[in-house]
């Protein structure tokens, strides 16, 4: 009875920690969710220990939205414990509703958030204080929470594929 | 102490207490900066209201001495999710319903007149920081303004983003109907450019003559394939803006469809017009194009030097251009560059062949959004950069055509996000320098050092 309990128990704090450890996954996807430069610097931080893929997108870059699909497909075919798809639309957050519609539209699977800073270099910062304001642009994060690809303009999805093996995958 | 007044710049306190105390002292430190190359300049003063969202400002001054000042208005701070409800039928997604605001600063006055909006219907403007208005103006005191907006295509019934032109001939207290500049297009892109848009037909540019000839250019969908590159158009009016002549293809489809468009008059009939042309494999090349005879003709595009930059992407990148006499002068942002930056070329006009570039700015992390203007032979070069902190504003100046450069300056602006600078000249030569501060449009003016020493 008590091994038991002990088991009940991990269980729980096994779930817990899973939970934490995708906080994406608990977001709707039928919701756009604001991110500040913290709640960026929590969700890389919750991340650590799977491969990230930050990506960059916006209602307004064409070849933002025809990377999408492909990068939706590599979410599906990778072990959801291991790789995370962190999606950040760049639209201006007054717009959220609007966006919100059109993700819906588009892309209904997609877990996003959108740029709730008052321009997009303030958020990317945090990741890339370098930043040239070009989408799409994706970073490629290591178990380590390390950036270790950067990748600008549209790939295809080997290229991504390859790149989230070299990050460990 | 008329001396020591001039100098009540950004180190007030200072300086006052120098003119009580030791004004021989105060004189003696105020030659040296002004001998030194140090350009003073007085304090800036805001466009826009502080309780509305303004971005994208840009500047022109007429012969009297007035600045006009117009920039996107994305509605009142806290205000969300405009929705587009003027446009009949309109939502589409490619969104951004903002109007265009203008001002005034007349010579002599505190500040600017309150603004007023130059789109009929509120939220007409297609406004992004990177998709910016344009003004300008002529000898005979007309303002011009081009802007992106809205719309819904009358050909196919679908939500549209269109080039529109619109002028004030009584010295910016009204402003004409805006007319459209490009035709409306058959075909629907709804599946290829994806975000809502049939058609887009945007990043507009304009240069105006001192004559009042008036040159606008567009990026253009129209014949858009899946190898996703727009054609450039061109439409001019040779009579101050009351007519137009009908708009001419003036590139096929090779053009980046959301890079930006850049246009500048020399004299009565020297013009320049650059754009970013798709070369090769997916390059996104800067190219400057000259005609030498009003518009009437175009030579082929010349290519702005610079490390070839691959990117099938948004780079919404503008090269600024500027005219010094017999030289073009180009300030564009390369993405291919290491660290990323802006690359500075000019070439003498009756070859265009551009000597090697420069950065404008070596210690910058990243620099981008440039704008250049000139007087003579000073050259004004302005833009925003990372150095090791926050965002800032820099400029420099070159007073030999280009040849060599004064160090970079740094615009004080406090802690504001700032961003986005504008340039214009007035009659009395002096330089207007406009930006971005947050959400608030700020202006100043510049004076060019007398002297300095250069950098090469």
């Amino acid at each position: 009875m008590m091994r038991r309990g002990f088991a009940f128990l991990w269980a729980v704090a096994g779930l817990v920690v899973a939970s934490a450890a995708l906080a994406s996954d608990k977001h709707d996807p039928a919701k756009l969710v604001p991110m500040d430069r913290e709640a960026l610097r929590r969700e890389l931080s919750i991340s650590q220990g799977s491969v990230v893929l930050v990506n960059l997108w916006a209602t307004w870059c064409t070849p933002c939205l025809r990377e999408i699909p492909d990068l939706l497909a590599l979410e599906s075919e990778l072990p959801t414990n291991d790789f995370r798809l962190l999606a950040i639309s760049m639209d201006d957050a007054y717009s959220a509703g609007w966006v919100t519609e059109f993700k819906a539209k588009h892309f209904p699977s997609l877990v996003s958030f959108i740029n709730a800073e008052l321009d997009m270099d303030t958020l990317v910062s945090v990741i890339d204080p370098v930043w040239n304001e070009t989408l799409p642009t994706s970073y490629i994060f290591n178990r380590e929470g390390e950036v270790v690809k950067k990748v600008q303009g549209k790939k295809p999805i080997e290229f991504f594929r390859e790149q989230l093996a070299e990050a460990g995958l | 102490m008329a001396a020591c007044n001039t100098m009540q710049t950004k180190h007030r306190s200072a300086v006052k207490r120098s003119c009580g105390r030791f004004p021989i002292v105060a004189v003696a430190a105020m030659l040296f900066i002004v001998g030194t190359s140090a350009p003073h300049a007085a304090e800036s003063v805001a466009a826009s209201a502080a309780d509305r969202r303004a971005q994208a400002p840009v500047v022109a001054v007429t012969k009297d001495g007035t600045v006009h000042a117009i920039w996107f208005d994305k509605g009142a701070v806290g205000e969300a999710d405009r929705k587009g409800a003027h446009v009949d039928g309109g939502r589409h997604s490619h969104q951004a319903f903002a109007d265009l605001r203008y001002a005034r600063w007349l010579p002599g006055s505190a500040g600017f007149s309150d603004s007023i909006r130059i789109n009929p219907k509120p939220g007409q403007v297609w406004g992004f920081s990177i998709s910016r208005p344009v003004i300008a103006t002529d000898d005979q005191g007309r303002i011009h303004i081009v802007y992106p907006g809205n719309g819904i295509s009358p050909k196919t019934g679908k939500s549209v983003a269109s080039s529109f032109y619109s002028r004030s001939i009584d010295g910016g207290q009204t402003f004409g109907a805006p007319i459209q500049l490009n035709g409306d297009a058959d075909e629907d892109l709804s599946a290829l450019i994806m975000g809502g848009l049939a058609q887009a037909q945007v990043f507009t540019a304009m240069a105006v003559s001192e004559q009042g000839a008036v040159h606008t250019f567009w990026l253009d969908t129209r014949g858009m394939t899946e190898s996703m590159r727009a054609a450039l158009y061109y439409r001019r009016s040779d009579d101050g803006g009351a007519h137009f002549e009908d708009e001419v293809r003036l590139q096929e489809n090779d053009q980046c469809p959301c890079c930006q468009v850049s246009a500048v008059t020399e004299g009565p009939s020297s013009l320049f017009v650059s754009a970013r042309q798709i070369t090769g494999d997916n390059i996104r090349t800067p190219s400057v194009m000259q005609s030498a005879d009003g518009g009437e003709s175009f030579g082929a595009p010349v290519e702005t030097p610079g490390t070839p930059w691959r990117l099938e992407g948004c780079p919404l990148k503008l090269a600024a251009m500027a005219t010094t006499p017999d030289t073009i002068h180009s300030l564009v942002h390369n993405g291919a560059e290491d660290p990323p930056g802006l690359l500075y070329a000019r070439a003498a006009q009756r070859d265009m062949s551009f000597l090697p570039p420069q950065k404008i700015h070596p210690e910058a992390a990243v620099s981008d959004s440039p704008a250049m203007a000139s007087i003579g032979d000073t050259l004004l070069a302005a833009w925003h950069a990372k150095v090791d902190g926050p965002r800032r504003i820099f400029y420099r100046f070159s007073l030999d055509g280009g040849e060599s450069f004064l160090p970079v300056q740094t615009l004080s602006t406090g802690e504001s996000s700032v961003g986005y600078p504008a340039l214009a000249t007035t009659p009395d030569r002096r330089f207007v320098l406009a930006w971005q501060a947050n959400e608030v449009i700020q202006v100043k003016f510049v004076d060019p050092p007398r002297s300095g020493v250069a950098l090469r």
